[in-house]
């Protein structure tokens, strides 16, 4: 029996494998091994090669890659295009950096070249081929070279077999690119004192500027036997494999960014597709049904509604001197609000001044609590809505309370009836509160409430400041991606609202100059624009425009847009989870079907993912399963209970000095108690370590011990819930 | 060494931190100093029973301090450190505030401030030697005075409790800290038995994450498991 190349790539050495790479590799792809090797060369030699672009501090950070000729650029935009973000974000990834730029930081600042290097992850925006080669491959090759630094510091593997793992992986990333590792060994001697780690870490980074073969081919040899080494560890005797058993969130980067697809990854190791990947390589079709399913029906309505009633009715009757309708879209992201700056029920109207503070994180963030108290009071749930009577008087800036003061009667208690339960991935069968049922909804309204209100509120703030994000004629650029998004649901807007407001702008230069627009404040709603003394009549007539535009497109396009939201996402889902049945060749369990079917099934039925998989004619468990409301209530005063878990855990939002982050995250921690409480919902325990997740954020909380630090925390939502009398705090902790 | 005295109160204060006996701070070539600051001194007034120390910093004409003369000069050049947003910034108001007259505990004050600062910049080389020395810094005031360094002249006594040290640690958790990350372990190791040594309530226990002997020994064992290809 022959050997595969592919099992001869597993089982020989490094040196060889690099021969074994070379006949394996295609020569299609040649061209792209000479492109990796052009970016990883001046890395791994310390010269500068990834910028950050300007325009970065809102959402992730976008980068360049230097030295790509125009040809390059499109070979790798076309080999390794970005994935689809989710709705009109951007697809983003957390990024370690500090190995890109250790190269660089150990020649510049010898001493301190590990404080030099960014400490932190950059959470980078997946726009383009050169970034994506950045994700998939320079940061992975890079942070295998530097594990040693990671280990000498104390932060690598916390066993002594994962550390083993770690060094013998990253020896055998050296060899196979060609570098000497010898350094290794001395780096990870204890006794060294600093001059010697200085002079130890020197000679390996200065080795990496000096590779005996290829670079670009021993990152794609060494990335390459990695998948090998995942392929043969599922693989049957004869030597097939099937490809979700190989190909999971670790593995799928990197086929990414070294051969692309599975049947490259097959061609390659020289194996045959499996009898299950080979069943179910015919397309795939899904169904779903013609017209809304009477779940869909009446969140269509309800966001049909809003925006009519209050979205357009709002900005098209806002007069100069009125407040400012910024946060009258109901937020569509997770926000870390400064809860404990004040009670906003009770400050409505006064609340522009509050800050809305993104949470900074390495994870995807979840939805964070809005200061609207919802209590459960049997089975109906009464809904606190702020006092609207001084809405008028509302101050200058962002205001987070406004989209629930301006709802029409009703809506609130129709969007929290809607969207009020949801399910949790361990416990599928179970709908339980949902905290933010504002998230669900707005992702409805997005993109299109984005693009209208953007194009409000930039003629709002050009003409009464104090800023504006854009000029005017230099917003459709800004809505370019979205407005985009938007054609491609058929539902375009009329790009002649821009150009009818640079025409109505004419001669006003400043809706067109860049910078910050000063404008005094006097009294609460009063300003004055001594350098604009007709903003009001300008801002009339701006008004006009984007409403004539706005009503247009409601009437013409609100509806399909809406049917296109609703059917795109059931349609999505429905193609997931046939998918995954088609990869498995059989159908998955609940649980496996979560991440498949968990968004739609929020967004359109109230977490009930059973009725879905009915709506889309799946078969399997998640389809036969039966789903209830869980009898267990949140804490009335969900408010009262984080306040006291952050006390009890000592975070603060401002802390200072080296222990700022730590604290900080423990703030943030006080913010996921309704993480833990949803989980008691669905079980009647607590959640243990592992099902609550984010290690991250418990790691940066409780850097000594994070298990203990979870424990603790635990202990403080106890406590808290003791001293309000809830049952939760008397729930076992799971196993 | 100048020490103002009223009654059995004495402040000692400096000109500069160059002035202070056990530091190694050279006066920073080229800097000016304003007149009214660079004559400027403390006067002590005492009140009532006594425990009302009052320390008003004047002017060499007699006439208080901007501010009213609650803040010695150096203090009041620190307080630019709110505002720095470079490290730059950062090393030129630590520099200003040290070369001006103000009492070691200013000087303590104005250098670990400047520590925390560097939290809130992106890292550079200059930041990390910059923090590096401050630290030292701090350490050798500490080393030179504890309860001095850390306290404000006569606080205690008008608060009638005992000296609070518990910032002193501060430097040498920067130390600690800029050690581990750099692997630096057997500086480590000696910064982490010198914050062991520190009085009782100088320690934060809750900041001293694990003893870096325990990675010494784990490397050691990484060392002999590792398959070194030889």
């Amino acid at each position: 029996m022959t050997v595969s190349l592919g099992r001869q790539l597993f089982e020989s050495p490094a040196e060889e494998k690099i021969v074994i790479h070379r006949a394996a590799w295609p020569a299609s792809a040649i061209e792209y091994q000479r492109i990796v090797s052009s970016v990883l060369s001046p890395v791994l030699a310390g010269i500068q090669v990834i910028d950050d672009l300007p325009g970065s501090q809102e959402g992730p950070t976008k980068i360049s890659v230097r030295g790509l000729t125009g040809d390059e650029a499109k070979l790798l935009d076309a080999r390794l295009p970005p994935p689809e973000g989710s709705r009109n974000k951007p697809a983003s990834k957390g990024t370690h950096r500090w190995a890109m730029e250790l190269p660089r930081s150990v020649r510049s600042d010898p001493r301190f070249a590990m404080g030099t290097a960014a400490r932190f992850p950059s959470w980078l925006e997946l726009a383009d081929g050169p970034t994506m080669l950045v994700v998939t491959v320079i940061s992975p090759i890079m942070n295998e070279l530097a594990t040693v630094f990671r280990i000498r510091e104390g932060a690598g593997p916390k066993t002594l077999k994962g550390a083993k793992k770690a060094v013998e992986r990253s020896i055998a990333a050296h060899r196979m690119l060609g570098l000497d590792w010898r350094p290794i060994k001395d780096l990870l001697d204890p006794t060294l004192d600093a001059e010697a780690v200085i002079a130890a870490r020197r000679r390996l980074i200065e080795g990496w500027a000096e590779p005996a073969t290829d670079p670009g081919e021993g990152a794609m040899a060494f990335l390459c036997s990695r998948l090998a080494h995942s392929y043969y560890g599922k693989a049957r005797k004869e030597g097939t494999a099937i490809r979700s058993q190989v190909i999971n969130s670790k593995t799928e980067p990197v086929l990414l960014g070294t051969l692309q697809t599975w049947d490259s990854l097959l061609d390659y190791l020289g194996e045959h597709i499996s009898d299950v990947d080979s069943a179910t390589a015919a397309p795939i079709s899904t169904r779903i049904p013609a017209g809304p399913p009477p779940e869909v029906g009446e969140r269509i309505q309800l966001a049909r509604r809003w925006f009519v009633e209050v979205f357009d009715s709002a900005h098209t009757s806002q007069e100069p001197g009125n407040p400012e309708l910024w946060g009258l879209v109901p937020p569509s992201h997770a926000s870390n609000w400064d809860e404990d700056i004040g009670d906003l029920r009770g400050e409505a109207g006064e609340s522009g001044g509050l800050a809305q503070i993104e949470v900074e994180s390495s994870e995807p963030i979840e939805p964070l609590p809005l200061s609207t108290d919802v209590v459960r009071s049997g089975s109906s749930e009464e809904i606190a809505i702020p006092d609207t009577e001084d809405a008028s008087t509302a101050a200058r800036g962002f205001d987070s309370n406004l989209w629930l003061t301006q709802l029409s009667p009703g809506m609130a208690d129709s969007i929290w009836e809607l969207w009020g339960t949801t399910v949790i991935a361990r416990h599928p069968d179970v709908l339980v509160d949902c905290s933010y049922p504002e998230v669900t909804f707005a992702g409805i309204l997005q993109p299109a409430a984005m693009v209208w209100e953007d194009i409000a509120l930039t003629c709002w703030f050009l003409c009464f400041g104090p800023y504006s994000r854009t000029t005017l004629d230099g917003l459709e650029a800004r809505l370019d991606k979205s407005l985009e998004d938007l054609s491609d649901l058929g539902c375009p807007v009329d790009r002649q609202v821009f150009r009818d407001l640079i025409a109505a702008g004419e001669g006003k230069d400043w809706l067109f100059a860049e910078g910050l627009v000063v404008s005094i404040t006097i009294g609460s709603n009063v300003t004055a624009n001594d350098d604009k003394p007709d903003a009001d009549e300008v801002f009339v007539r701006l008004r006009d425009i984007v409403s004539r535009h706005r009503k247009a497109w409601l009437e013409a396009s609100l509806d399909k847009y809406l049917e296109e939201s609703w059917k795109r996402d059931l349609e999505q889902a429905s193609l997931a989870y046939r998918e995954l049945e088609a990869g498995r060749g059989k159908p998955p369990t609940a649980k496996q079907s979560y991440p498949k079917l968990a968004g739609a099934a929020k967004t359109w039925f109230g977490g009930d993912l059973s009725r879905l998989a009915g709506v889309l004619e799946l078969a399997g468990p998640v389809a036969e399963m039966p789903v209830s409301l869980s009898d267990r209530g949140l804490p009335g005063d969900m408010r009262t209970v984080r306040t006291r878990v952050n006390e009890l855990l000592g975070g603060t939002l401002d802390g200072e000095g080296n222990q700022r982050w730590q604290m900080r995250r423990r703030f943030d921690l006080s913010r996921h108690v309704d993480t833990v409480l949803t989980f008691w919902q669905a079980s009647g325990e607590l959640p243990s370590r592992p099902a609550f997740g984010k290690n991250w954020l418990l790691k940066e909380a409780f850097p000594d011990d994070f298990e203990q630090g979870y424990l603790e925390y635990i202990e403080a939502i106890r406590l808290a819930l003791d001293e309000t009398g809830h049952p939760a705090g008397e729930a076992p902790l799971a196993k | 060494m100048p020490i103002e005295r009223n009654n059995d109160r004495e402040l000692v204060w400096y000109s500069s931190l160059a002035e202070v006996a056990g530091i190694e701070w050279a006066f920073p070539d080229g800097m000016e100093i304003p007149p009214t600051q660079a004559g400027a001194r403390p006067v002590l007034e005492v009140y009532g029973d006594a425990r009302l120390t009052d320390v008003t910093w004047v002017a060499a004409d007699g006439s208080r301090l901007p501010g009213g003369g609650h803040s010695s000069p150096a203090e009041q050049a620190a307080e630019e450190m709110f505002d720095a947003e470079t490290v730059e910034d950062v090393a030129r108001t630590v520099s200003l505030s040290l070369a001006l007259p103000g009492t070691k505990h200013d000087y303590f004050e104005t250098v670990t401030r400047a520590l925390d600062r560097f939290w809130n910049l992106k890292p550079d080389p200059l930041s990390s030697g910059t923090r590096f020395h401050l630290a030292l810094l701090a350490i050798d005031l500490v080393e030179s005075g504890m309860e001095e360094a850390a306290n404000p002249p006569f606080l205690s006594l008008i608060l009638d409790s005992e000296p609070d040290i518990r910032s002193v640690s501060m430097p040498y958790h920067t130390l600690l800290e800029m050690y581990q990350s750099e692997g630096f372990l057997s500086e480590a190791t000696r910064t982490f038995d010198a914050i062991r040594g520190l009085p009782e309530t100088a320690r934060r226990e809750d900041r001293l994450y694990g003893d870096p002997r325990e990675l010494v020994e784990a490397l050691n064992d990484l060392c002999d498991a590792v398959d070194w290809l030889e």
